[in-house]
């Protein structure tokens, strides 16, 4: 960079002061990605994912929020029907709350999100058009990862690939290029914010298994979250589930960060842990919620070192996290525990993981609003041109105790609120998972819902949670596992390492999810259960903790590695050949891919348990074939889910599109 | 000698000077090559393969437990395409409340075969009762300026058990 010739004090001023902005630079880097394989993973998902990004609403939900990003870019927190830039009208977008007679999006913490990416992409499309920028950036990207990967393996013709592969790409697309409406812009920078996500659950996966396990694994794993899991379908598809996967995944690297570690850094691992939770809760309060809980728990049991500080530490920066959720809730309705989520929805009606109706109801609630006429007619709102009374002064020194009291009263009446939710949710929860059928239909074979198959145009367009992520199915070995580890080592719960605290954080997440959705489910529109992404992110973990799957990848990184990249590369063709021949409906190529994701999990789960219980059998060159089949088959269906099945819009990229064109399967 | 880091550093500059050129202060539209929306125009068309014994509803596979209408491909001969007219290949059964278009744009010096895909339509099962229905194809050339139809023809759909 500069400073070639530090000539005269200036210079030298500027060059300490460039010091520590990258100084900062690298513990923010560090602090984000953790090392330079993290920042080139990272990368690597980003860019691999972004292929198959189409600009457009999939799901109407993302109305709402959309215009939400395109207003607060604009400064505005409050929309009105002539503020809306995508989707007109009030009954199309549902997750559109009002308060006051003023329109909300439900979720401020994507937004808010989306909001950098929003600036970047309006600063860049100032001077070049918004297309070529997102190429251009793209082709920059490429340039970056071919030198980073060449310094990781040592091989400088990658620098040479990804600089021929970049200009290729740049080159395509100022041929093939079509016009980007500027006010696409929001919408593009929500979907670049769920991309970035995407990123970062790789990178806490790989982070936390790196914590445990050797880093082969953890790249392996890393990799296998983004591009194995519906991780990757979500995206570039703007909902919720992929940035709260991530913040789920920062939580657990953190918590396990804070068992390994002493002092002060286990400290503010410990309170990144509910950090993480309590920007989930500006996602989704709920959700947030629960995982709170959860982590509370699974917290309380397992720590044995509950000293003063550690507590202060952890409070403190839970306190901070949820600041931002509850100024939002503020500057809405004036109650910093009611979520947009809470007023009344404008939309269609859509399923939420939230009570219908507030507290208001019962009229303890009207307190919320005139707590917040309150400040406003504070003393500086009377006090100016006419006299005021003794009695009129006194009141205005103690209203703002008033105001106190009165939010203290309504933070009390929605907590008590929001704990009797939780409390039928979760015993709702339990009630559903006695339902087999249910859980079959969620869990393994989705099929045909008779009940649900009119709402998507008689299309079975869902997948099971196995259907989906096949690796998923290797969890069949926990048993098996459990079993030959108790004979093994005996019972001891008693004291547990950071490990097996982990575990139980991530059992316990897992189930607390589960549960409050299991309601909800089976439902139209869920494609890969969605409500479930982070649960089923977590699962997709678990594999990792298998010393079966592990054996695998240090044991036979290459066939893994080969197995996977051929059923990446040969399987879309193969698929394109065969589903050619049967001339397939959009659902009987989606239930094509379900058949086979199940009998993939079928196998893969078979070698993985063979290889626990009889090691001596099953080599781990088969166990590696097998995990990367079922890896391969999630990734072949996101990439022909998005070039052929789900045709919501325009590719991001020109040049996809073109080549989409060339694959008739339906 | 051209060095690897100098040909990045030519990459990364060839990008940067073709994104200001196309930008608003540049001088080249790169997107104005690339009509995505239909605008005047004309072209000729003829339907070269379109089997209609291909339209019949049938019971969907791989356990979707629904009905499907299966549409076929259509493939159109165009020829002296003038300005951004688009083809509109459309099949209606009214009596199954189905009615599906698909259009291809068209743009000059594109002459040749066109294929025109329509996706299946799903169905509830219970709600094919009769063993025919009656369907119309149709293609046409259209633009802001001009709508020709070039084929239409009434259908029988048969029912597969």
């Amino acid at each position: 960079m500069s400073g070639d010739r530090p000539s005269g004090v200036e210079a030298q001023f500027r060059s300490v002061w460039s010091e520590r902005l990258s100084q900062y630079g690298n513990r923010a880097g560090r602090f984000v990605f953790g090392d330079g394989v993290g920042v080139t993973l990272w990368l690597a998902v980003v860019l691999v994912l972004a292929l198959s990004w189409r600009v457009g609403f999939f799901i109407t939900d993302t109305y709402p929020i959309a215009n939400a990003v395109a207003n607060l870019g604009d400064g505005r927190l409050a929309m009105t029907p002539t503020d809306f830039q995508y989707s007109l009208t009030l009954g199309t977008q549902p997750g559109l709350h009002e308060y006051g007679g003023r329109f909300y999006a439900r979720n401020y913490g994507q937004v808010v999100a989306a909001l950098p990416f929003l600036w970047l992409l309006e600063g860049a499309s100032a001077v070049a058009p918004p297309r070529l920028v997102l190429a251009g950036g793209w082709a920059l990207g490429v340039v970056g990862l071919g030198r980073r990967l060449a310094a990781h393996f040592d091989r400088r013709w990658l620098r040479l690939v990804a600089v021929v592969v970049a200009s290729a790409w740049f080159a395509a697309a100022v041929v093939f290029a079509t016009a980007l409406d500027r006010s696409q812009l929001p919408l593009v920078a929500l979907q670049l914010s769920t991309l970035a996500a995407a990123g970062l659950v790789a990178v806490s996966c790989y982070r936390l298994v790196g914590a445990f396990h050797d880093r082969r694994v953890a790249v392996a794993a890393g990799v296998a979250l983004a591009l194995a899991t519906p991780v990757g379908f979500w995206a570039t598809i703007p909902k919720r589930h992929v940035l709260v996967t991530a913040l789920v995944f920062g939580s657990v690297f953190a918590f396990a960060r804070s068992r390994q570690l002493d002092g002060r850094a286990s400290y503010v691992a410990h309170g990144l842990a509910y950090g993480a939770l309590g920007l989930i809760a500006w996602v989704h309060a709920f959700e947030g919620f629960f995982l709170t809980a959860a982590l509370f728990a699974v917290d309380f049991l397992t720590e044995p070192r509950k000293s003063r500080r550690r507590l202060a530490v952890a409070g403190g920066i839970f306190a901070l996290s949820v600041l931002p959720m509850a100024v939002t809730n503020v500057l809405i309705n004036g109650n910093p525990l009611r979520p947009p989520r809470l007023l009344p929805g404008v939309g269609p009606e859509s399923v939420e993981l939230a009570p219908t109706g507030g507290p208001e109801s019962g009229g303890g609630d009207g307190g919320s609003g005139t707590a917040g006429d309150g400040v406003g007619a504070d003393p500086t709102g009377g006090g100016d041109s006419t006299q005021r009374t003794l009695l009129d002064e006194l009141f205005g020194l103690l209203s703002p105790l008033f105001v106190l009291m009165t939010l203290a009263e309504t933070v009390l009446t929605q907590l008590v609120f929001i704990g009797n939710y939780a409390v039928a949710a979760v015993s709702d929860g339990v009630t559903a998972a006695g339902e087999h059928e249910r859980l079959w239909e969620i869990f393994l074979r989705r099929g045909n819902s008779v009940s649900l198959s009119g709402v998507n145009d008689y299309e079975p367009i869902d997948l099971s949670v196995v259907e989906s992520t096949p690796i998923v199915g290797t969890l069949l070995a926990l048993p098996a596992v459990a079993a030959v580890h108790l004979r093994r080592h005996g019972v001891a719960v008693s004291r547990l390492g950071p490990r097996r605290q982990t575990d139980l954080l991530v059992a316990s997440y897992v189930v607390v999810l589960t549960l409050v959705y299991l309601p909800r489910l089976p439902l139209f529109s869920q494609l890969t259960v969605r409500y479930l992404l982070p649960v089923i992110a977590l699962a997709s973990y678990c594999p990792f903790r298998l010393p079966a799957v592990r054996e695998a990848v240090t044991g036979a990184p290459r066939t893994i590695a080969g197995v996977y990249a051929g059923t990446v590369l040969a399987g879309p063709v193969l698929f394109a050949v065969v589903l050619a021949a049967l001339d397939p409906a959009l659902g009987e190529a989606i239930q094509f891919h379900a058949l086979l994701g199940l009998c993939i999990a079928a196998v893969a789960a078979v070698l993985v348990v063979g290889r626990t219980l009889a090691p001596a059998r099953v080599s781990p060159r088969s166990v590696a074939v097998g995990v990367a089949l079922a890896g391969g088959a999630t990734t072949v269906y996101l990439s022909l889910a998005s070039v052929e099945y789900f045709a919501y819009g325009p590719f991001a990229f020109d040049v996809v599109g073109r080549i989409a064109r060339l694959v008739p399967i339906l | 000698m051209l060095s690897v880091a100098r040909l990045e550093r030519l990459a990364v500059a060839v990008v940067a000077v073709t994104l200001l050129l196309t930008g608003p202060f540049g001088v080249v539209d790169a997107t104005a090559r690339n009509p995505t929306t239909v605008g005047d125009g004309r072209a000729n068309a003829a339907v070269e393969r379109l089997d209609t014994s291909g339209l019949l509803v049938e019971g969907g596979r791989f356990g979707t437990g629904v009905a499907y209408l299966r549409i076929p491909d259509a493939t159109v001969a165009v020829s002296d395409i003038e300005g951004r007219p688009r083809l509109v290949y459309r099949v209606s059964v009214p009596e199954l409340g189905v009615d599906r278009t698909t259009t291809k744009l068209l743009s000059g010096g594109q002459s040749g075969t066109v294929r025109l895909g329509m996706r299946d339509r799903g169905l509830d099962p219970d709600s094919v009762t009769e063993q025919r229905y009656r369907a119309t194809i149709t293609v046409r050339v259209q633009s802001f300026e001009y709508d020709q139809t070039v084929f239409e023809t009434d259908e029988t759909v048969e029912v597969r058990p």
